[in-house]
């Protein structure tokens, strides 16, 4: 049989999928650190690549634990690099009244579409708030393949 | 309509994903046990513990967090494993430092991965190369993959 392996991911472009990032907490997260970045600006071992180009389109998030924890700006991020500035392409304020987010539900961010090559970096980080008490989340992106 | 069940996972060959698996208490692991074995040794035929791909696939790249950190640096290893209770073949390999410079509690750190073939009932296996058990850490994984 030929191989496809070339051929069939051409035939994948526009199929979504979603992808979990479990437990980050951002709580341990410095205001200007990034949770898939690390809070390190050389050496940097922690980053995030879709291995592949992706178009990112959606994202939820759910807030892990029942405490009301400070209100904050989570805003997810696009880098070229690991070192280089981001770029914000998704946004969602977590607010400390119940109706703004409950908590283990999962909501959904303000996302503008986002292509990531095969070597672009993912990031999300605080806008605001106090990474002592920013709390911890579970992050669900929804991409298309490119 | 006609069944496509059989003719349509051809067309995923190649194809990316990504599966996660979260929460992995590796201070619950003996030095020589495997996170996705278990530690039993004795009996071994009646291991609950196993995943398998379920297809063939091929393992390209792994993403470790480290949610709790171990108390001495060790490293940690991905594992190919014919049948359950097969020798292993290390895939993928990570070091884990104590200190902040190496590895922060939240960050996603790619593993060194070779290219790995899983046929259907091929067994994963996450395993400590050194370090102790009792304070070994707890992290997350996720792994990606291609259709076969």
């Amino acid at each position: 049989m030929s191989d496809f392996s070339e051929l069939c991911p051409i035939f994948q472009t526009g199929v979504l999928k979603e992808i979990t990032f479990p437990y980050i907490p951002f709580s341990a997260v410095t205001a200007c650190g990034n949770a898939f970045l690390g809070t390190l600006t050389f050496s940097k071992a922690g980053y995030f690549t879709f291995g592949r180009t992706v178009v990112v389109t959606e994202a939820y998030v759910r807030r892990v634990g029942a405490t009301v924890e400070g209100a904050l700006i989570l805003q997810l991020n696009h880098h070229t690099s690991e070192t280089a500035v981001g770029s914000v392409f998704g946004t969602f304020t977590v607010s400390t009244t119940g109706s703004g987010m409950d908590a283990l539900t999962w909501a959904k961010f303000a996302v503008s579409d986002k292509t990531f090559t095969s070597s672009d970096v993912l990031g999300i980080s605080p806008l605001t708030g106090s990474a002592g008490s920013a709390g911890v989340y579970d992050i669900m992106l929804r991409y298309k393949e490119a | 309509m006609s069944d496509f069940s059989e003719l349509c996972p051809l067309f995923d060959t190649g194809v990316f994903q990504e599966i996660t698996f979260p929460d992995i208490r590796m201070t619950g692991v003996t030095a020589c046990g495997n996170v996705f074995l278990g530690t039993l040794t004795a009996a071994a035929a009646t291991k609950p513990g196993i995943f398998t791909f379920g297809r063939t696939v091929i393992v390209t790249d792994a993403f470790i967090k480290t949610r709790t950190k171990p108390t001495a640096a060790m490293n940690l290893k991905l594992y190919h494993f014919t049948s359950q209770l097969a020798a292993g073949t290390e895939i993928g390999t990570l070091a884990i430092s104590i200190t902040a410079s190496t590895v922060e509690i939240y960050t996603w750190v790619p593993m060194t991965v070779t290219d790995a073939t899983f046929t259907s009932s091929e067994v994963l296996g996450l395993t400590m190369g050194t370090g102790t058990a009792s304070g070994a850490g707890t992290y997350d994984l996720i792994l990606r993959y291609k259709e076969a």
